[in-house]
């Protein structure tokens, strides 16, 4: 079960990307309630099998004849996710860009996302995000330079110049940008400073998103329906295209889907401040109380 | 490789020579990778560097995916003709025109231009396959509250090839 819903989630399916990637770790020994989770998976999948990563048409088309293809990642983890062995999981999200209506660049139509468990157990939300970061970095070296081989035939322009990340811990940003090592971080692993390396050169260019905003978020935690739906919404996954016809937005913003005036999928409002602050809370709670049962 | 009991000029402990890839075979599909990829390559592909199912030339993409072929164009609608032509000339394969499926991955286009992939088709053959097709659908992958990490020691073992 967890080997076909791997298949979903490489194809197509950024959603389910860390629901796979924390049933995996029972591939070596499964149990009934990591398998109670992944039918959970399969019952999510039913009910939004229709979703599709959407490709805008890039708005430099009409104006150019070559037009110019940009991206842009984001950036996000669970700080000590697995409560047995305190490692982060870590994800990114990478989609093409497209400039918005301040001259800001949107992400729009995901071209490849990961969930990752890291590999060593960090100290702190800094050293996590700085991993995570230092992965994201790698994978975006990567993609542009795929990118502009498969362009180099083709009319169109990889655009040069650092890739935008998004990541939403002004600490690893700074720690990015400035280099220098202090107390709490002097034991990073040197690998992980290639980072830094790369943002000097102009490779990457890490920069502040909130957590709110932050796409990548989808890839590394469990959330509530109402945060995992405002995160569908931030990533594009949606079971329509924004301009197929069909779908439409009423007064609230709220998209939907209408066929011959009857409602086939309607999208709730964004989470509500009060759910998200009792969600939080819970989680807390819900840390306090395994900690104290390992010590 | 031994001689099989079909040969009769094949006494025991000779040994015959397999002249051509049998089906089934472990040294099949190695030998059919070499050859496609010897082939798209003689009539002027190049493979990509960063991924090896991936050929280019100018104005063409190609994805190759075992038997399955995957032709992007652009500006060079001529060259895509030709080349699909050259491949039907060596290979008995058929042009299912504009992609509509690649391994399992459905391609929507509107009519501007814009696509969108989605899995639709699999996803539900999955849930056919897991005998899931009358289960309450739900609105998120993971419940935040079970914690996945915690069943180590009381949970009973589930079953592994279903798991899987």
């Amino acid at each position: 079960m967890v080997g076909s819903l791997m298949y979903a989630a490489l194809g197509s399916r950024p959603d389910i990307a860390f629901s796979v990637t924390a049933l995996s770790r029972y591939n070596v020994q499964p149990l009934e309630m990591p398998a109670t989770a992944a039918k959970r998976v399969l019952r999510y999948l039913k009910s939004t099998s229709e979703f599709r990563n959407h490709y805008r048409r890039l708005p430099s088309y009409s104006r150019s004849d070559t037009p110019s293809i940009n991206i842009i990642g984001y950036t996000d983890l669970d700080w000590a996710g697995n409560l047995t062995t305190r490692k982060s999981v870590g994800g990114c999200v990478f989609g093409l860009a497209h400039t918005g209506a301040n001259e800001e660049l949107v992400m729009s139509g995901l071209i490849h996302w990961q969930a990752k468990s890291q590999s060593v157990a960090a100290l702190s939300t800094l050293e996590a995000e700085y991993i995570a970061c230092s992965h994201a970095t790698r994978e975006s070296l990567w993609l542009r330079r795929m990118m502009k081989e498969a362009a180099g035939g083709m009319a169109v322009k990889i655009v040069d110049g650092p890739v935008p990340i998004g990541c939403d811990n002004q600490g690893a940003i700074k720690l990015i940008t400035s280099g220098v090592v202090r107390q709490k971080s002097k034991h990073i692993d040197v690998k992980y400073h290639q980072v830094h390396d790369e943002q000097m050169k102009g490779a990457v260019k890490f920069q502040y998103v909130t957590s709110e905003s932050n796409p990548a978020d989808l890839s590394t935690k469990p959330l509530a329906v109402p945060r995992h739906e405002q995160l569908l919404e931030l990533t594009g996954l949606a079971p329509f295209g924004p301009d197929d016809g069909e779908s439409e937005y009423d007064e609230s913003g709220r998209s939907r889907k209408v066929k011959g005036g009857e409602v086939l999928w309607q999208r709730k409002g964004g989470a509500g401040d009060k759910e998200l602050e009792e969600e939080r809370r819970f989680l807390l709670l819900k840390h306090v109380l395994a900690s104290c049962r390992q010590a | 490789m031994n001689g099989s009991a079909s040969s009769e000029s094949a006494s025991s402990g000779s040994t015959l020579i397999l002249r051509k890839a049998l089906y089934g075979l472990k040294q099949a599909p190695r030998l059919w990778y070499e050859d496609i990829d010897g082939y798209l390559q003689s009539i002027g592909f190049r493979q990509s560097a960063e991924d090896p199912n991936l050929y280019l030339q100018q104005g063409v993409l190609l994805v190759l995916y075992v038997d399955d072929l995957l032709i992007a164009l652009n500006g060079a609608e001529g060259r895509g003709h030709q080349i699909k032509q050259l491949l039907q000339k060596k290979y008995k394969m058929c042009d299912l025109g504009a992609a509509k499926r690649f391994l399992g991955i459905e391609i929507e286009r509107t009519k501007d231009g814009e696509f969108s992939i989605c899995q639709r088709g699999y996803i539900n053959t999955i849930i056919r396959r897991f005998g899931l097709m009358d289960a309450k659908p739900t609105k998120s992958p993971l419940d935040p509250q079970t914690d996945l990490a915690n069943t180590h020691c009381e949970d009973k073992p589930a079953n592994r090839k279903e798991y899987l």
